[in-house]
């Protein structure tokens, strides 16, 4: 009996490397344990578009090392505040000052300054934004080791808003919550009030050894 | 089918090294490429670590052709803004201020025009690391100004060692 097309054994069948005759359920077989060569690695876990929300959680991480977040027209019912993260850690909310982030602001009207903290309640991530019409948040987030219960859970980020004057507002730094834990789940919410309206989406980073 | 970021390969360092070889993971065909890298442990504390190009040929590009500026962000302090070199053996950095707990930390190479034979190939990188001081960022860009393709790139670690993985992907 032939399999993927030889007799008597196939060749080690991996990703990237995939030799034979393949039935329909050979590469269902094969897609499942992680070893049919299918490109595109960007998957998207969930997707949430929100209206009048005091906060966003995306509670299904999968096994992902690397994950990706992208902020889409996130409005505020609040002047002047920023968006925020913060995680579950084995389903609890860690609200705990144990937050650590570091970021570079500018806008543009030329002031440029740093923001920075080794114990805050959350991280703020996206960069403050008015709540007038078009005065809204839009950006993005890599996290690193968040499903990793031996290693801290790390962030990048880089957001352009429109702010309360109104005008553009750019930020880009880093973040870490210092325990070493398992996240769950990621929380999003503004830093008072309401997040009106926007677009959030969570994706995974697949790799494969 | 959206196929738009498309794994390479993985590579894994052989436990703390000074260098970090990923030869030949370009030539592949994309105008971008993405290296995730996740850092597992270092030697000691603190130390950064710089990045060089491998030419057509496989040889490492070690003369002064890079030209990079950085800014190294602090949760512990005011941030670094003396990061940046014309004419340089390297690029920095791409990480710095790494700690020996094995408590990991991440960063994003992006890599563009590493295929043309007739463009300068730039870099831009973002971190995110921990020392016992409290967390480390940066922001980095870089470019070899040589006109060349370019097949592979050396991490090079400065003060101490390191172990680490990187994913390779094409962005199409």
């Amino acid at each position: 009996m032939s399999e993927y097309g030889y007799i008597p054994e196939a060749p080690e069948q991996s990703f990237g490397n995939n030799k034979g005759i393949f039935t329909p359920k050979d590469i269902y077989d094969l897609t499942r344990a992680d070893k049919y060569t299918n490109y595109g690695q960007l998957e998207l876990i969930e997707t949430q578009t929100v209206s009048n929300v005091a906060t966003v959680d995306f509670t299904t991480l999968g096994t992902y090392n690397v994950h990706f977040m992208t902020f889409n027209d996130i409005h505020s019912a609040t002047n002047n505040v920023l968006t925020n993260v913060r995680f579950y850690e084995n389903e609890v909310l860690e609200t705990g000052a144990v937050y650590q982030y570091a970021y570079q602001y500018g806008n543009v009207a030329g002031s440029f300054g740093e923001s920075r903290s080794t114990s805050n309640t959350r991280i703020y991530t996206l960069m403050n934004l008015g709540n007038a019409t078009n005065e809204t948040a839009n950006g993005y987030t890599y996290f690193y080791n968040l499903t990793d219960s031996s290693k801290y859970s790390f962030l990048t980020f880089h957001s352009m808003t429109i702010n309360a004057t109104p005008n553009g507002n750019m930020n880009f730094g880093s973040a870490v919550l210092p325990q070493a834990s398992t996240v769950t789940g990621i929380q999003v919410l503004m830093q008072s009030g309401n997040i009106t309206s926007g677009t959030i989406s969570l994706y995974g980073i697949k790799e494969y050894s | 089918m959206a196929t738009n970021l498309q794994f390479l390969q993985k590579v894994t360092s052989a436990g703390l090294v000074s260098s970090f070889d990923m030869n030949n993971i370009f030539d592949k065909g994309y105008d971008q490429y993405n290296i995730y890298l996740n850092l597992i442990d270092s030697s000691t504390n603190g130390g950064y670590m710089g990045l060089r190009f491998f030419d057509s040929s496989d040889t490492i590009i070690s003369g002064n052709e890079y030209d990079w500026a950085g800014q190294q962000l602090k949760s512990y302090g005011s941030f670094d803004n003396t990061w940046r070199a014309t004419s340089n053996s390297q690029i920095a950095p791409i990480f710095v201020s790494t700690n020996d707990d094995n408590r990991g930390g991440g960063t994003l190479i992006r890599v563009f025009n590493a295929d043309d034979t007739s463009s300068y190939t730039f870099i831009t990188a973002q971190s995110s690391t921990f020392m016992d001081s409290g967390l480390d960022g940066t922001k980095t860009i870089g470019v070899h100004k040589g006109a060349e393709k370019i097949t592979g790139v050396r991490l090079v670690s400065q003060s101490n060692t390191h172990s680490l993985s990187a994913s390779i992907y094409g962005v199409k």
